[in-house]
């Protein structure tokens, strides 16, 4: 330790000026009174503010750069023999060179802040928030923690890459195929994590994971620097040996992890949330909470007597519904295919085997989409945001489509060659009757039909009945819970049933 | 126990050896010069010896410790020149002292203030602006600050005039007179060396192609000139030098010059009642000549 600590004193003494440098960038923020934009009342803020910038720059790039040079340059110009030849165990070498890395970029960050603090030391660092002021900052270890821990995180990186670099071995090559391969599968399981709205094993993930990055860098710089001394070739084997063979096994896990964590069985359910049957037969559409996989819903299609069952995509928290044929036989629904492009693809699930076949559909839409069955159940509308088609089934082409006039549409079909629409929300402060549509599939057109002309904010939604399919029912208003139909035909309040006692 | 101990040391570079089953033993109080042309591994072998890279092949025993395993006791015994100096060039010599102060509990730095002061080098200038000759005098007298019972210079003299030279290889003949430290040296420069080395070593293309005592090898070596009466114009050579092992035979226009690795009178005189051959006369070599000839005609 005491060695670790010589070596360390050294190596700071030598970049001493990198404290003088943030010393005098820790005045600049003083200059904000003299920015044209910068309104009297507003200076305290807008220093603070740019003593954050320059902290974080300093304290950044001096990890950056010294994490990069503080000890490979040394191999390289081959100054390396002048610790190497004296009695420094080499871990001293190493803990001592990391700690001054760490020491200059944390001091660096402090002093291009420190002015700025001291001139107004209730000033929060970033606007709109207390995080980050003079008391705050000293109060907040966790913060300094997180700082200082990446800081931390920088000069290991760095270090470890240039290693990998400036060694010229040809284990540059594993390093790159395995990291590439190690930034897929992590990015597969962040984005399955994200897709099936686990956010509190997303964050897990981060909060173990970086933690986890950093122990296995700091291991393999100082098992690099053990094991190859003034040999940077011998050290970057060594160094990939230790990283690798720390992280695959941690990405497997948590690739394995992952793919437990979002394929729960209807077995695992331990409080159903939501049910519904298929018109016909045996399925329901099932969700709950499942067993060690949070609070979230998870959502099945279950046979009730064979217990076959097909697991639904969680969709980034929209939790998928399953659209039953009429006969029972098909269920359709949609799946994020992408957090990134925000993609969307419609399922189907063919029920009448045994064994259900799922598999997508060439339906793919940039916004959810949602889908109705004709009373058949031999075609089926889908409407993804301004757009309206109707398929047929079998061949899964469209026979039809149309534009919708704005947006948030509920549809359904009152017979097999109509599509009938209407907007169930009224938009706040709009006043105006909201359109009931219908588009005629023989004609392809689309034709207003009728109004809605609720009094009040309450939601409305137009049903057909199996037998009355020309009647329409709306949901309870939220002033007093009445019950409140429309004439589907002019919108008109046909009903109102008082408020059950 | 002999200061350094070298067995079978091999050294590669992915399909390149830059030393193959080098042994060689360092007694104690010897200074033992090893010899080489550049890329011939000596380098190499100085940095297994200090236990800096481990060898593909073989070990390093220093004071019969393995070098590898027991680096940082064995350096505190150590006293150590690099070929290129190492030391951070902002540093001035007296904190060089300073510093190496802490990590040597026989440091003496009033040892080296008064050792830099007797050569006019300055202990206040970083290290970086002083002169190859004054880098060379600083790293010299840091190495022998410790009281090392080993001393490690690679090729100390590169690249320094002679005046420089003649103050390093001074300085070693006073360590050497005062405390008897075992040397180990790589070095080009022959002449210096020359003066104060005890054994020597030639290391060719990673191999060692001879280890012995100056004073025997020189011995062994010679330089025989003669012409022989047989010949029509008495500069041709027969089958009179086999009992010779001759390093090179040139034919001269007085007759015939060989150099020969293991010159012994009774093999002289026997080969000087050879019929044919007169004017024999066996002449000592320097270690250059010997250097020349055996590395490969060029030093």
């Amino acid at each position: 330790m005491k060695a670790a600590l010589v070596v360390a004193a050294r190596e700071i003494s030598e970049r001493k000026r990198i404290f003088v440098a943030a010393a005098v960038a820790g005045l600049l923020p003083f200059l904000a009174p003299l920015f044209p934009d910068v309104a009297r009342g507003d200076v305290p803020q807008a220093r603070a503010i740019l003593a954050t910038v320059f902290a974080l720059s300093f304290g950044i790039g001096t990890a950056i750069v010294l994490g990069s040079t503080i000890l490979v340059r040394d191999f390289v110009e081959r100054r390396a023999g002048f610790y190497f030849s004296r009695p420094l165990p080499a871990l001293a070498i190493w803990g001592g060179k990391t700690l001054a890395a760490l020491l200059l970029a944390a001091g660096a960050a402090l002093l291009a802040a420190f002015p700025s603090w001291i001139a107004s030391p209730g000033t929060p660092m970033l606007p709109g928030s207390d995080l980050g002021s003079f008391s705050t900052l000293l109060a907040t270890f966790s913060l300094a923690g997180v700082v200082f821990g990446g800081f931390l995180f920088l000069v290991a990186l760095f270090h470890a890459a240039a290693v990998a670099v400036r060694s010229r071995s040809p284990w540059l090559v594993v390093d790159v195929v395995l990291l590439v391969l190690c930034g897929i599968a992590v990015g597969r399981s962040a984005a399955t994590l994200i897709r099936e709205w686990h956010p509190v094993a997303f964050l897990a993930l981060l909060e173990w994971g970086l933690p986890a990055l950093l122990f296995v860098l700091l291991v393999a710089g100082a098992v690099s620097v053990a094991a190859g001394r003034t040999d940077l070739r011998r050290g970057h084997g060594a160094q990939s040996l230790v990283l690798w063979s720390c992280l695959l096994p941690l990405v497997a896990a948590g690739a394995l992890g992952t793919r437990w964590l979002v394929s729960p069985t209807p077995d695992d359910l331990v409080e159903i949330q939501d049910a519904s049957a298929a018109p016909a037969g045996d399925w329901l559409a099932v969700a709950g909470k499942a067993r060690h996989r949070g609070d979230v819903p998870q959502p099945f299609l279950w046979n009730r007597s064979s217990g076959a069952f097909v697991r639904l995509p969680r969709n980034a928290g929209w939790l998928a519904r399953a659209e039953f044929s009429p006969d029972g036989r098909t269920a359709i629904w949609a799946a994020l295919e992408s957090v990134r492009t925000e993609e969307w693809r419609l399922w189907r699930a063919d029920l009448s085997a045994l064994d259900p076949k799922v598999r997508a559909t060439d339906v793919v839409s940039r916004a959810h989409p949602w889908v109705r069955f004709s009373p058949s159940g031999k075609r089926m509308a889908i409407e993804t945001g301004e757009t309206l088609s109707v398929l047929d089934l079998d061949s899964e082409r469209t026979i039809a489509a149309a534009k919708l006039p704005g947006a948030a549409f509920d549809f359904f079909f009152p017979d097999e060659e109509t599509v009938r629409l209407f907007q169930p929300y009224r938009r706040r402060g709009d006043p105006s009757p909201r359109p009931v549509l219908d588009f005629r599939i023989p004609e392809k057109k689309l034709g207003t039909i009728g109004e809605i002309r609720p009094g009040s904010d309450e939601a409305v939604r137009l049903q057909s009945f199996a037998r009355e399919r020309s009647r329409s029912a709306g949901a309870p208003s939220v002033e007093d819970g009445a019950l409140v139909a429309f004439d589907p035909a002019t919108g008109e309040r046909r009903q109102l049933l008082p408020k059950p006692r | 126990m002999n200061p350094i101990a070298v067995r079978a040391l091999g050294v590669r570079y992915g399909r390149v050896a830059a030393l193959e089953g080098v042994t060689l033993d360092v007694p104690p109080g010897a200074v033992w010069a090893l010899l080489g042309r550049n890329g011939a591994g000596k380098s190499s072998l100085v940095r297994c010896l200090l236990g800096q890279q481990k060898p593909t092949e073989g070990s390093c025993f220093l004071f019969g410790k393995p070098s590898w395993d027991d680096r940082p006791d064995l350096m505190r015994r150590l006293g150590v020149v690099p070929e290129e100096p190492d030391a951070p060039l902002d540093m001035t010599s007296a904190a060089l002292s300073r510093f190496f102060g802490r990590l040597y509990p026989t440091w003496d730095g009033a040892e080296v203030a008064a050792r830099l002061a007797r050569f006019g080098v300055p202990d206040a200038v970083p290290f970086g602006r002083l002169s190859k000759g004054q880098k060379g005098i600083v790293q010299l007298a840091l190495a022998l600050a410790s009281r090392p019972e080993l001393l490690v210079l690679d090729d100390p003299t590169l690249g320094l005039d002679p005046v420089a030279r003649r103050e390093i290889y001074g300085q070693l003949v006073s360590e050497l007179a005062d405390r008897g430290t075992t040397v180990f040296l790589t070095t080009h420069d022959l002449a210096g060396v020359e003066g104060i080395a005890t054994h020597v070593g030639l290391l060719r293309n990673g191999a060692l192609l001879f280890a012995d005592e100056l004073e025997r090898l020189k011995a062994r070596f010679r330089r025989i000139t003669y012409a022989n009466e047989r010949t029509e114009d008495r500069t041709e050579y027969g089958t009179e030098l086999d009992g010779f092992e001759a390093v090179r035979v040139q034919v001269r226009g007085w007759g015939v010059e060989a150099l020969v690795s293991n010159f012994g009178d009774d093999l002289f005189e026997r080969f000087r009642a050879t019929e044919g051959v007169v004017d024999a006369e066996a002449s000592p070599l320097s270690l250059e000549e010997i250097f020349v000839a055996v590395a490969g005609g060029e030093k």
